[in-house]
């Protein structure tokens, strides 16, 4: 006979087959996610209101897809995938569009040949951005990158997602992540960098 | 090594994302190439930035809820049932459960199994009362009793509604989803049933008993044959929840 811990644990997991089981099992996991989500949701919409709204639309959908969520597989990683999708789908266009650059010309900006000669390049990265550039100047820095690569860098380095979490959140192949990414840092140490250089500090 | 094949390279080597052959190449590399070195700092840097984000999290808004809707009414068709065809051996393992859930968690128990004609003000009752509130608003959940009796599964949820505890118990019987609101105690002892023990921690009751349910709204008393029982009853588990846990909210 298993012992009491076991059996509950056993019971949790054969309590599939009714609402009320999903839903104290959905409640349990997405309550212990509310606060990072509600996070994220901040840095993506910048608006305490629309990220209260998008948790909340990603809270809604997240339960009614939960009979799709697989038990024992990465449930972060899962509510992640509703959250960036209702973000695309329902706020980005709507909420970021007057801001919003191209891909394109961003795409320019980023593919800039940095080893040779890249205007953008911090003489001293360590010391100069990392010191003296404020923490404040990096989220409006990020705010002016495309969804494309700002939603992978701050999945990768705030949401600590690994880059094939990321490639299953957002859809894409394992090697868009690390290009997205790589991209997303040069644009941004670019913006950095003209902060710095306006501001006089480096 | 041309540096123009090493870009991303050097951004998936900053996130520890290469294998471990690719790894110790981009490393030899950067260690002999400046501006490699220098882009790759650059990364890091800018991955340390970024990550200080972290540092400016806030705390979800009190309004954010998992469920921000009032819980529905759960479907009644199952208590109705109860009361009306109190032998159907459907719904003695719902009773069973009922009864066996208060010993588990060694608690003054009450049956509060609402008739169908007393159930909509019960519920109405728990509602006004601040349950769902409660229920909502207490500490997170914590598990204090999960189970099932044959094909009866339930869960619990504990509350604290100004001075008086309140347990929402909600039964999985077949499809039907039942909850049911407590507000009084009434203590079962199953002391003299005939047990089989199944270890240290639980023993198993096979039993055919009557006892009755009152109904806190109209105050009318059904007794109901429940035959045929078997529970599991978890002595550790009920052992394991100090009294005061009970204030808070859990399942």
């Amino acid at each position: 006979m298993a012992s009491p811990k076991q059996d509950v644990k056993r019971m949790a997991a054969r309590s599939d087959n009714g609402d009320g089981f999903l839903r104290a099992r959905f409640e349990a996991l997405a309550e212990e996610r509310k606060r990072e989500l509600f996070n994220a949701a901040l840095r993506m919409t910048r608006g305490r209101e629309d990220a209260e709204d998008l948790t909340q639309e990603t809270l809604a959908k997240a339960y009614t897809a939960f009979h799709q969520f697989r038990p024992g597989t990465n449930f972060k990683a899962w509510i992640y995938r509703v959250l960036v999708n209702t973000y695309i789908n329902h706020y980005r266009r709507k909420k970021r569009a007057p801001q919003e650059k191209s891909w394109e010309e961003f795409a320019v900006d980023g593919d800039v040949d940095y080893a040779r000669g890249d205007s953008s390049r911090l003489s001293n990265p360590e010391e100069a951005v990392m010191s003296r550039v404020p923490d404040e100047e990096v989220q409006p820095a990020l705010e002016a990158l495309p969804d494309e690569f700002r939603v992978a860098v701050l999945l990768s380095d705030v949401d600590d997602f690994s880059y094939k979490e990321i490639a299953d959140i957002l859809g894409i192949p394992l090697g868009t992540v690390r290009s997205r990414i790589f991209r997303g840092r040069r644009m941004l140490r670019k913006r950095l960098a003209n902060y710095a250089k306006a501001r006089g500090v480096i | 090594m041309d540096c123009e094949l090493l870009q991303d390279e050097l951004c998936a080597f900053a996130d520890n994302e290469l294998d471990d052959e690719t790894r110790e190449t981009v490393a030899a590399h950067v260690a002999q190439c400046e501006l490699c070195e220098a882009e790759l700092a650059d990364m890091r840097a800018m991955k340390a930035m970024v990550g200080r984000l972290r540092l400016q999290g806030v705390a979800a808004p009190a309004s954010l809820t998992v469920f921000p809707e009032v819980e529905a009414t759960p479907e009644p068709t199952a208590t109705v049932a109860f009361w009306r065809r109190p032998l159907s051996g459907r719904y003695v393992g719902l009773a069973a459960a009922a009864v066996f859930v208060g010993l588990m968690v060694g608690w003054r128990f009450t049956v509060g199994q609402y008739g169908h004609h007393a159930r909509t003000d019960d519920i109405a009752l728990a509602h006004s009362s601040g349950v769902t509130q409660a229920l909502k608003s207490g500490p997170p959940p914590r598990t204090v009793g999960l189970g099932d009796a044959g094909s009866v599964m339930w869960r619990q949820t504990w509350a604290q509604v100004g001075d008086q505890r309140v347990r929402q118990t909600i039964y999985n019987v077949g499809e039907h989803i039942v909850s049911q609101f407590d507000f009084e105690a009434r203590q079962f002892d199953d002391s003299h049933l005939p047990r089989m023990s199944l270890g240290p921690d639980s023993y198993r009751v096979d039993a055919t008993r009557e006892f009755s349910v009152v109904s806190r709204t109209t105050g009318s008393t059904q007794t109901v044959l429940v035959a045929a029982c078997r529970a599991e009853v978890l002595v550790g588990l009920a052992q394991k929840i100090p009294s005061d846990d009970i204030g808070g909210v859990g399942y």
